[in-house]
Parts: C-alpha cells; structure tokens; sequence
C-alpha cells in the first residue's frame, strides 16, 4: 500500500475528472440577442439564455442594459419558455458609449450577462450624459451549483480542457523522463535506461495524440477548422513527428545496444531543437491558441473556483496515470529482455 | 584539435577533387531541380512563391548532400579515422565540409534560380540581408543536418531515414529562414529584421555545441 498509494490517487482523479467534465452542466449563460442593436426610441429584443431558467424564476426576474454610464430597463418582459424572452427597451436619452452589456437576474441563475450585446444605432452620443435613475434592485445571489462556466465561444466545449490540457502536460512530463533516461544511457551504458527511454516515450507518443485528437476536435468548433496552422499546433505535430521518427530509427537498427546509442542521441538532439521551436517561434507570429504569444491562458481569468477544484487534480491524476503506465510499460520490455537474453544463453 | 580538424577537412576536399562525378552529381541535382521548377512555374513574380521554392529547393539538395558525408567513407577508412583523430574533430571537421560545400551550392543554386526564374522580385530587396540570409541558410542547413547524417549513416536505410529523422528537426531552422529570407526580399530594413538573423546564428551555434557533445556515443560500431 506504501508505495502504490499515487497509482490508487491517480485513478480516483482521472475517473473524477471524466464523471466530472462529461456530466457537471455548463452553468447559465446567454449566448445571443437579436437584433444586436437599440434604436432611438422603442426597440423590442428576443434573449435566448442557455440552461437558464427565465420561465421557472418569472417573479425574481430583472433585465437590463448598461454602457458603463448608463443603465436602462426594459418597460416590458414576456417570458416565452425557459432560454427565451422578449424584453422591450424605450430609450431616448442622450449615452456617452454606443455598446450596451446585456444582464440578466433571477432568483435561480443569479446574474448573467452578454458583453457588448448591443450597439445603439440612432441614439444621440455625447460626452456627458444625464445620470440614469436608478432600475434595478434586490439583486438575487442565485442557486450555487457545481457546474462548468459558461464562456462565449466555448460554451460546451470547455469540457475538453480537463482532457486536452491534461494529456499534453502529461505527455511532455514523459518526455522530459524520457530524455532523462537518455542522458543516463549515455553516460553510464545502463541497459535499464535505455528501456526505461523508450517505454517513457511510448507513453509519451499515446498522450500526445490523445492531446491531437481532443485539440482537433477543440479547434473545430471553437475556431472552425480541424486544423489551422498556427505555432503551437505546428510546434505540437513536430514534436509527434519527432518521436514517431524516434520509433523509426530504433526499428531499423537491429543491434539493440547500437540502437539505444543511436535513439539516445536522437532523443537529445531533437529535444532542444523542439523547445527552440516551441520557444521561439510563437513569438514571430500571431497565435490563436490560449497561452501563447501574448493570449492569456486559461487559468488567468477563465478558470472559476469550481473548474480549479477539478482542474488542477485532473493534471496531477494524469501525470500520475502517465507514470504508471510507464511503469508497467518498462517492467514488460525489461521481462521481455530477460527472457530474450535467458534464451540466447 | 585544430590541427585535426584542419587535416579532415583537407582530406575532404581532397577527396571531392579526386572523385569530381561525386560532386557534380549534388549540382546536377541541384540544378535539374530548379529546371523543373522552371519548366513548372516560367517564371515567379511573387515573392513568397519565389523564396519559399528556393529554400525548398535548397532544402533536398542539402539533405543529398549531407547525407554523403558519412555514407563515403567506408568502413576500414572509418576505423582508420577514429584511430588517428578525436572523434569531436571528425564531427567538426565534416560540420565545417559540409558548409562550405553547402555554401558553394547555395551560391551556384541562386545565381541558376535567378536566370530560370527571373530576379523581378529581387528589385526591392535589402541585398546585405538576402545575402545574409544564403550564408546562414548554408551554414545551419549544413550544421544542423551533418549530426543527422552521422545517425542515419549508422542504420541500414541511410536515405530513407535521413529524410524521416531530419525533417521536423530542420523544420524551425527552415521556417525562420524563410521569413527572414522574404523579408530581406521585402526590402526590410536590418533593425526590424535583424532578430531573425541572430536566432539562425543561435540555431546554428547550437547544433554546433550539440553535435560536438552528442557524437563522441556516436561513431563507436
């Protein structure tokens, strides 16, 4: 039990995680409103909200809009279903910014709002506008429920960032094990490293396509494509390249000791010259990936406390799971090489 | 050390002089590459295409040309090698071959490009950095891909391998060249692309240090 303790650990986070990311529900939110723009005078809007609960919290509900200066509510609100509610706006007052935020609240999902939901078209734009009364009030706090937060563009997706995050983190804690093991190979000619190198890289290679495939999957329904070329994600089919070409040189030499030598040396080679492609060439160009060039990562304002609690376990039970793996991977090929060398004596 | 070094590399060219067809062959490969670009496009008045054509050109016949400087020698001339020199001065000394051999081909390769494809979209370029640009492209193409070499010379699949195990290790020196090349070819000036310079040198040096350190576990049979 001492010594297996991480392996018991990583198992009850990863399966945590999958329950988590797969049945946790996004939390309210709201995609759209159309039309996207306020007219001088009366404008009326259909809102659609996303696991909202307009119709089953009708008594508590508030909407309103505001430009940072102004606050507006509408004079009428017909509930329709659930996601979906007209609200009417008059607005005749003279605004200072032409982009109204969209918010909602109710009893149930708390406050949610649209950023920039709206332009105003024909209100009169000055640079100080009368103070607005004052529409809103008795916010309500909303039910607090475990759940995903809802982001736009990501909306469902965001799911994948407890698979996708992970399994590359998980995948580059190998390699670095890895090119480890082939320092050591080289150094001290221990046989062990080498089966230790390159079970670590074959761990490895299935993580970094399990990060392809949920990347993949990501990009197209965040960004619209399979695949964009983009640095990161050139950086990361270089590094797959890299290790398959790593398989390819070790099947083709036959001498097992010539062939660890020569994957060894590989291995290191290749190594720096992929962190110099993951190092610079972000920089030289525009990225759309989360984290490089300039983007933000996730975590500076897009993972809330819930998401955080699941996050940062699923990265540890990944890793965790990518070790044993690799354990079990290096105590079979070190069996197979004893049976090997036992048959040859 | 220098010493060694110096005796390789002599011993080299010595060799490419005595066997001219081992030679001529690269630059033949070199050339009927751009004659069928040639044949293909007539001739490129945009710049992209233009410089993005020439380093790939440049980029196959660099692997041709590395990949010969182990495959030559063969195996007694090897063992006799190594007992008389350190294995970092062999490494050095094919790295420096390598690039002046690259370098030769790399001069020869755009004053051909330039006649089949026309030098319209030269007009307005930045000459100093473009030049720049062939010399560091020779150089690291030749450094990065001669460790390579020295890999894909020790399995039985030399040229196969040679192209599996040195594309996505050339790739990021490549990717910043041609940048660097097409913006030389822009007319940008030295102060706004000067940075794409000193990452090739860095690559380079790199590759250099690398290789120095790495092929000593190398070349034992």
């Amino acid at each position: 039990m001492s010594h297996y303790w991480w392996k018991i650990l990583s198992a009850i986070l990863v399966l945590s995680s999958i329950v988590f990311g797969l049945m946790a529900p996004l939390a309210p939110g709201i995609p759209f409103a159309t039309p996207d723009q306020l007219n001088n005078g009366v404008t009326s809007v259909t809102v659609v909200g996303y696991n909202t609960h307009f119709a089953e919290a009708e008594e508590s509900l508030q909407v309103w809009v505001t430009n940072g200066d102004a606050t507006f509510c509408p004079y009428e609100v017909a509930v329709v279903d659930d996601t979906h509610l007209r609200a009417t706006f008059s607005i005749t007052e003279e605004l200072a910014d032409a982009f109204f935020d969209l918010y909602i609240n109710n009893a149930i999902d708390g406050t949610r709002h649209l950023p920039s939901a709206f332009l105003q078209n024909g209100l009169e734009v000055v640079d100080n506008p009368r103070p607005t009364e004052k529409c809103v009030s008795d916010l309500e706090a909303g039910l607090d429920a475990y759940n995903f937060p809802n982001q736009p563009i990501l909306n469902e997706t965001i799911r994948n960032l407890l698979f996708h995050v992970p399994s590359w983190f998980a995948m580059i804690f190998v390699m670095f094990v890895s090119l480890l093991f082939s320092i050591q190979y080289l150094s001290k000619g221990d046989f062990k490293a080498d089966i230790a190198a390159t079970s670590a890289a074959k761990v490895g290679l299935i993580f970094a396509t399990i990060g392809l495939a949920t990347g993949s999957l990501w990009a197209r329904f965040t960004w619209g494509a399979w695949w964009v070329s983009d640095p990161r994600l050139n950086g990361a089919a270089i590094a797959f390249l890299i290790y398959l070409a790593y398989f390819v040189l070790r099947s083709s030499v036959n001498d097992e000791e010539k062939a660890g030598r020569l994957a060894g040396v590989y291995n290191i080679f290749a190594f720096v010259m992929m962190l110099l492609f993951v190092m610079v060439l972000p920089r030289m160009s525009e990225s759309l990936h989360p984290g490089v060039g300039g983007n933000p990562a996730f975590s500076q304002y897009d993972l809330d406390d819930n998401l955080r609690m699941v996050f940062y376990p699923a990265v540890f039970g990944w890793i965790g799971m990518a070790m044993w793996m690799y354990q079990l991977q290096r105590r079979a090929s070190v069996l197979a090489y004893n049976r090997l060398m036992k048959l040859n004596a | 050390m220098w010493n060694e070094v110096r005796a390789i590399l002599a011993k080299d060219i010595r060799m490419e002089w005595r066997q001219p067809h081992a030679l001529g062959s690269i630059f033949l490969y070199v050339f009927a590459s751009i004659f069928v670009a040639y044949m293909g496009f007539k001739r490129i008045v945009d710049v992209p295409t233009w410089n993005a054509l020439f380093w790939i050109i440049v980029l196959f016949a660099a692997f041709n040309a590395a990949s010969r400087a182990f495959a030559v020698e063969h195996h007694g001339r090897k063992l006799y090698l190594y007992s008389i020199a350190r294995p970092e001065s062999v490494i050095i000394g094919k790295m420096v071959y390598n690039a002046l051999l690259m370098l030769v081909m790399v001069g020869a390769g755009a004053i051909i490009y330039g006649v089949m494809m026309g030098t319209d979209v030269l007009r307005e370029a930045h000459m100093l950095s473009f030049v720049l640009a062939l010399t560091l492209g020779a150089i690291g193409l030749a450094f990065v891909l001669t460790l390579i070499a020295a890999l894909a010379a020790q399995t039985d699949n030399n040229i196969g391998l040679m192209a599996i195990l040195g594309l996505p290790v050339i790739l990021p020196f490549l990717l910043i060249l041609i940048r660097f090349s097409k913006n030389a070819i822009d007319g940008i000036a030295w102060s706004a692309n000067g940075t794409y310079a000193w990452q090739l040198l860095a690559i380079a040096i790199l590759s250099l240090g690398l290789s120095y350190i790495l092929f000593p576990y190398l070349w034992r049979e």
